[in-house]
């Protein structure tokens, strides 16, 4: 039962772990893109 | 810091530390007598977390992030789940000593709060951007 029970919460840390990184790097790439688009339009204007 | 991370590290994380807070207070005070840290105060606190999470999630309507959300959700999901697990296992502990190791629990559900916390934060990192942007 101690066995099972560490191997699925390495699993599931790690699930959040990885969901954790992938939700800072898509937020931030998200507004770097957003930032540099709305530098271009300023440009433009 | 934004205006919503403040609320959420107010009103949910330091509420939902008071339970660890309280017993290690009554820990030193009665000199020993609590045990300094217990699988269901941190069992509590990850809950509490999620279940802020969610909410937040149901009033958080981008159309662009809907997968984003629909992930989040889903993780949250998956966790209080896991966190029910870990409280019956508590309790059998208690009632079964020799089924379940509860330091072992204990030490889960210690790390798991943590992870909890990291997940609640990069919710509220990526809620307080959009809201900021948004006029």
């Amino acid at each position: 039962m101690t066995t099972v029970l560490i191997i699925l919460s390495i699993l599931i840390a790690l699930l959040g772990i990885s969901v954790s990184i992938w939700s800072l790097i898509d937020t931030r790439k998200k507004y770097y893109d957003e930032f540099i688009q709305n530098r271009k339009d300023r440009a433009n204007d | 810091m934004s205006d919503k991370q403040i609320k959420w590290l107010v009103y949910t994380v330091i509420i939902g530390l008071i339970p660890i807070f309280l017993r290690l207070i009554l820990h030193f005070v009665t000199s020993g007598g609590i045990k300094l840290f217990s699988a269901s105060d941190f069992i509590a606190f990850g809950l509490i977390l999620h279940i802020s999470n969610i909410n937040e999630l149901e009033h958080y309507s981008k159309a662009k992030d809907k997968s984003w959300k629909t992930i989040q959700n889903g993780l949250s999901i998956i966790f209080i789940v896991f966190y029910g697990l870990l409280f019956t296992l508590t309790l059998l502990s208690e009632a079964k000593p020799k089924f379940i190791d509860y330091d072992i629990v204990r030490i889960i559900s210690m790390v798991f709060s943590a992870i909890s916390f990291l997940i609640s934060f990069t919710i509220y990192h990526r809620i307080s951007k959009v809201t900021r942007r948004t006029p």
